[in-house]
């Protein structure tokens, strides 16, 4: 590629989703230029978006590290998983506390749920003593729970099946949040702090070009100083670009997701869970003001998007949330996805932070799941490392770490609605009913950088009730078409090949009378 | 606005809604109000432009735009206040209604209520079609809109699910459109819809039409590009083997409408689990005193004409309950019995003339209807499609035994 760059950066990040956008955020209180790079339509296209979400600490991390054990033999005594030298565990524990200050800096959405790990029979029982004691036996955050017995869990979960027996209990142990924010909201504080991020930029090459590095993408080249890989599932491809391939052995697992109508979000308090075994995740949530369902194994995948979702994996995990809550419907269900999970079996406990072998201004940053707890300590992680390898990094004075959130129409006060209507009409005319958002709200997104239908949807939340955008989709549409200033035909549901609608009417007609198919 | 108390409010304009406020201004309430969350009045009739309306209210054949201007026009000329663009945020028992609109947010509290928001469509995400989530995918009455109303295509080698009535009504819309729809999809043994729209909409145009057969895959992963069909066995699960690739560019769905009743919930409104809707006397009231509700958030009807018919029977009682008259006591409860899938109004008065309304749940030769022990009717057909209609009238009600509670309504196949 001999064109010219059309960007030129001290520091390339690849991949916008909760790692990327963490790094952006971490790198923008310095002086120098960063650009991330996302090849999707919207930020958080891929991992993050199919995520449970959740910033957990404590007993349900105690359960994560079980679950982690889906790639090791079964019977693998508990205790061996908990590694307090792993950047994960690490991360995860500095993490927790931190963004306690970062969700409120950022506005992000965010709730305490409680989390009730119950048990109903010998078995179950046995493994939540394995969980209690590998909590007591942890200490501090870890052993911050309570036993309790039948009679509180129905007083706490009043709808959970009731032949329970007992339950661990942790009152603030999980923040509910939704994952696509938590990636937009860093990718905007980094923006606010000059950082470029670009759309539907894929990267199609890496070359050196003296002391730099040229980073070909779908839009043209960026000449840069340092890269950081941050693609996760297609990591391995990317760092193959930068140099001679080696052996990720990067595994995909594929996990469905039920979503509930809000009419169900009584149903359970918090996060209520079987206790965790080896390789199989039984829970039920709230997740804001709707039920997330996540019951079922981690399937392994041979693609990093295979987001394609099976008709007896959403059987079977109604099946098994009816034992956690049995009046669970599936006339309630408004959506099911599904998420690739990716782990890495170089070292399936942990993540992968080092530079590429034959190019140390290439930053693989590969993060095994949780990605979002440890994201801040990770970013400061890879901050120093870019340091230790020679990038400059002085810290900006102006650097602001506030952002605020689009308002959110639905939770405001009518008082505060009508101050808002007042200063914008716009806010007073509701597009999507199921989720009472505002047209206000959607041009907002917009100017936030919102460009396709899922983005307006994972920003505003316009579309994601139980009529999925029948009312409000054209709507939508047309004022994406109108603010973007852009043919209808043009506006993508998420990647530039999405296109919704093919033509205008009569168009088809037309070719046919020329004679022209 | 002026400042006397609203007399009956009506939530949504659609046909239900706008024969409703009409009716109530014709009963004599002083201020009707009727709240549009659209653009426009009509609901959804503006986007169905074909024909077919009006052949039992106005003994006419009209589009759907037309019909809905006949009832438009007097909305303008009976003096009814209209607010467009404007959605309820809340509905209180106590009949408190929040509206939200680009003037600010107001709350009312108006003597009577007539619900009528309509359905929604049943989506690809409610009945679990298994596959990725591509560009492509469409609701028939979300497509429909798009190319009456904005005059933009959702593609060009389309697959229809589901032979619901606005299914059929698209795939010869989009036929003549330049469309080429490859087959309509049904997973029961018969056509969903009405009589005369299959024969229309897809035997005129040569549609293939595929009964007993289901989608089972979505292919593309940005934007379709193909489904996968499948025989489905009596009890309608794929049958292996059967699979068909069918390439095309879009899917849309006609499985079904859901009458919408999130402010019904809001307000205590009783639903049943049967039709999704309020459980209504004959005064089409609910259980919430003051709120009545009329046409598709009700049940799902067949024909707009009836709709009508419900939203003017909705409107006068909400007038009379608005000047003070009293409820009489609705004694006697209508329940479906055999091959009965659901009875509108489920408690009559069992005191004057009532016309009920109710479907099949198979459909059937050569049945007897009947009510409780004093009415029978014989039937040549009846299918789960079309509605059913019966006036029980004074004599017919004079059969019923004193203290009767309850009245079973069956449709059993004459011996």
């Amino acid at each position: 590629m001999t064109d010219q760059p059309i960007l030129e950066a001290e520091v390339v990040i690849i991949g916008g989703g909760v790692t990327g956008t963490a790094l952006a955020r971490e790198l923008s209180r310095y002086q120098l230029e960063t650009v991330l790079l996302e090849k999707g339509g919207e930020l958080c296209a891929g991992q993050t978006k199919g995520s449970l979400g959740n910033i957990y600490t404590g007993l349900n991390l105690v359960g994560s590290m079980i679950l982690k054990s889906v790639l090791l033999p079964l019977g693998t005594p508990l205790t061996e998983l908990y590694h307090p030298h792993t950047l994960h565990t690490k991360w995860c524990e500095e993490g927790f506390k931190e963004w306690e200050s970062v969700l409120n800096e950022l506005d992000i959405k965010h709730r305490y749920v409680p989390l009730t790990i119950i048990a109903k029979d010998e078995n179950q029982i046995k493994n939540l003593e394995k969980i209690r004691d590998l909590g007591r036996q942890l200490g501090g955050m870890y052993a911050d729970f309570e036993q309790i017995d039948r009679e509180e869990i129905l007083s706490r979960e009043p709808n959970v099946n009731p032949e329970v027996m007992t339950a661990l209990f942790a009152s603030k142990h999980v923040i509910d949040i939704f994952p696509p924010e938590v990636a937009i909201a860093l990718a905007e504080n980094a923006v606010e702090n000059g950082c470029k991020v670009l759309l539907n930029t894929e990267v199609v090459g890496i070359s050196q070009s003296g002391p730099h590095q040229i980073v070909q993408t779908s839009r043209g080249s960026i000449k840069t100083n340092f890269i950081l890989n941050a693609a996760c599932g297609w990591g391995d491809k990317i760092c193959d670009m930068a140099g001679e391939g080696r052996n990720w052995g990067l595994q995909y697992r594929k996990t469905v997701m039920i979503i509930l109508d809000t009419r169900c979000k009584g149903l359970v308090n918090g996060m209520v869970r079987w206790p965790n075994v080896p390789g199989r995740l039984d829970l039920v949530q709230r997740r804001e003001d709707n039920i997330l369902i996540e019951c079922g194994t981690y399937d392994p995948t041979d693609r990093p998007d295979d987001t394609y979702t099976i008709r007896e994996d959403v059987i079977k995990s109604m099946e098994m949330a009816k034992t956690i809550v049995p009046t669970i419907s599936e006339k309630d269900i408004i959506n099911t996805f599904t998420g690739v999970r990716v782990f890495n079996t170089r070292d399936v406990e942990d993540h992968i932070v080092e530079f590429h072998p034959s190019n140390k201004k290439f930053l693989n940053v590969i993060i095994r799941l949780p990605g979002i707890i440890g994201a801040l300590p990770m970013a400061r992680h890879v901050a120093e490392t870019l340091k230790k390898a020679g990038c400059r990094l002085a810290k900006k004075d102006d650097f602001r770490p506030f952002r605020r959130a689009i308002p959110r129409f639905r939770d405001l006060s009518d008082e505060m609605r009508n101050r808002m209507i007042g200063d914008d009409p716009q806010y007073g005319h509701v597009v999507c009913r199921c989720e009472t958002v505002t047209e206000g709200q959607i041009v907002e997104a917009i100017r936030r950088g919102g460009s396709t239908e899922e983005g307006i949807r994972m920003r505003t939340r316009a579309g994601m009730g139980r009529c999925k955008g029948g009312f409000c989709g054209p709507r939508v549409v047309k004022i994406l078409a109108r603010e973007l200033n852009i043919p209808v035909t043009e506006v993508k549901k998420r990647s530039l090949d999405s296109q919704l609608l093919l033509c205008k009417s009569k168009e088809l007609l037309l070719r046919d009378e020329k004679g022209s198919a | 606005m002026n400042s006397n108390p609203i007399d009956v409010l009506v939530i949504g304009s659609g046909p239900a809604g706008m024969a409703a406020a009409i009716q109530a201004k014709e009963s004599g309430s002083k201020r009707v109000l009727l709240v549009e969350r659209a653009e426009e009045l009509g609901g959804l009739l503006s986007q169905c432009i074909h024909n077919g309306f009006g052949l039992i209210y106005f003994n006419e054949d009209m589009t759907g735009p037309e019909y809905g201007q006949r009832f438009v026009e007097k909305v303008m000329d009976s003096k009814i206040e209209v607010l467009l663009e404007t959605m309820v945020l809340r509905l209180a028992a106590d009949r408190k209604v929040t509206l939200c609109n680009k003037y600010g947010i107001k709350t009312l509290a108006p003597e009577s209520i007539v619900l009528a928001m309509g359905c929604r469509e049943r989506t690809r995400e409610s009945i679990v079609i298994p596959g990725y989530r591509p560009a492509g995918i469409f609701t028939a009455g979300t497509a429909q809109r798009w190319v009456n109303i904005e005059g933009y295509l959702p593609g060009r080698e389309i697959v229809i699910l589901g032979s619901g009535d606005v299914g059929m009504i698209m795939a010869r819309r989009l036929t003549l459109e330049g469309a080429e729809v490859k087959a309509v999809v049904e997973i029961l043994p018969y056509i969903g819809g009405l009589i005369r729209n299959e024969v229309q909409c897809l035997y005129d145009f040569n549609i293939p039409v595929l009964v007993e057969h289901t989608v089972v895959n979505i292919h593309g992963i940005q934007r379709v590009n193909g489904v996968t069909v499948a025989r489905v066995d009596q009890n309608r699960n794929p049958v292996p083997e059967t699979e068909k690739f069918i390439e095309c560019d879009t899917l849309l769905l006609s499985v079904g409408l859901i009458p919408e009743n999130e402010l019904s919930y809001m307000a205590g409104v009783i639903l049943n689990p049967v039709t999704g809707g309020p459980m209504v006397n004959e005064r089409m009231e609910t259980n919430v005193p003051g709120i009545f509700a009329a046409g598709n958030c009700v049940h799902v009807n067949d024909l707009v004409d009836y709709v009508s018919v419900e939203g003017e029977k909705a409107g006068q009682n909400a007038a009379e309950h608005a000047s003070g008259k009293a409820s009489p006591k609705m004694g006697i409860k209508l329940e479906a019995g055999e091959n009965v899938r659901y009875v509108i109004p489920q408690t009559i008065t069992g005191q004057r003339e009532v016309a009920i309304r109710l479907r099949v749940k198979e459909p059937e030769k050569d049945v007897i209807l009947k009510v409780g022990e004093f009415m029978t009717k014989r039937l040549k057909v009846v299918k789960p499609s079309e509605m059913l209609h019966l006036v029980l009238s004074e004599r017919h009600l004079k059969g019923i035994k004193k203290g009767t509670a309850q009245l079973v309504v069956s449709c059993r196949k004459e011996d």
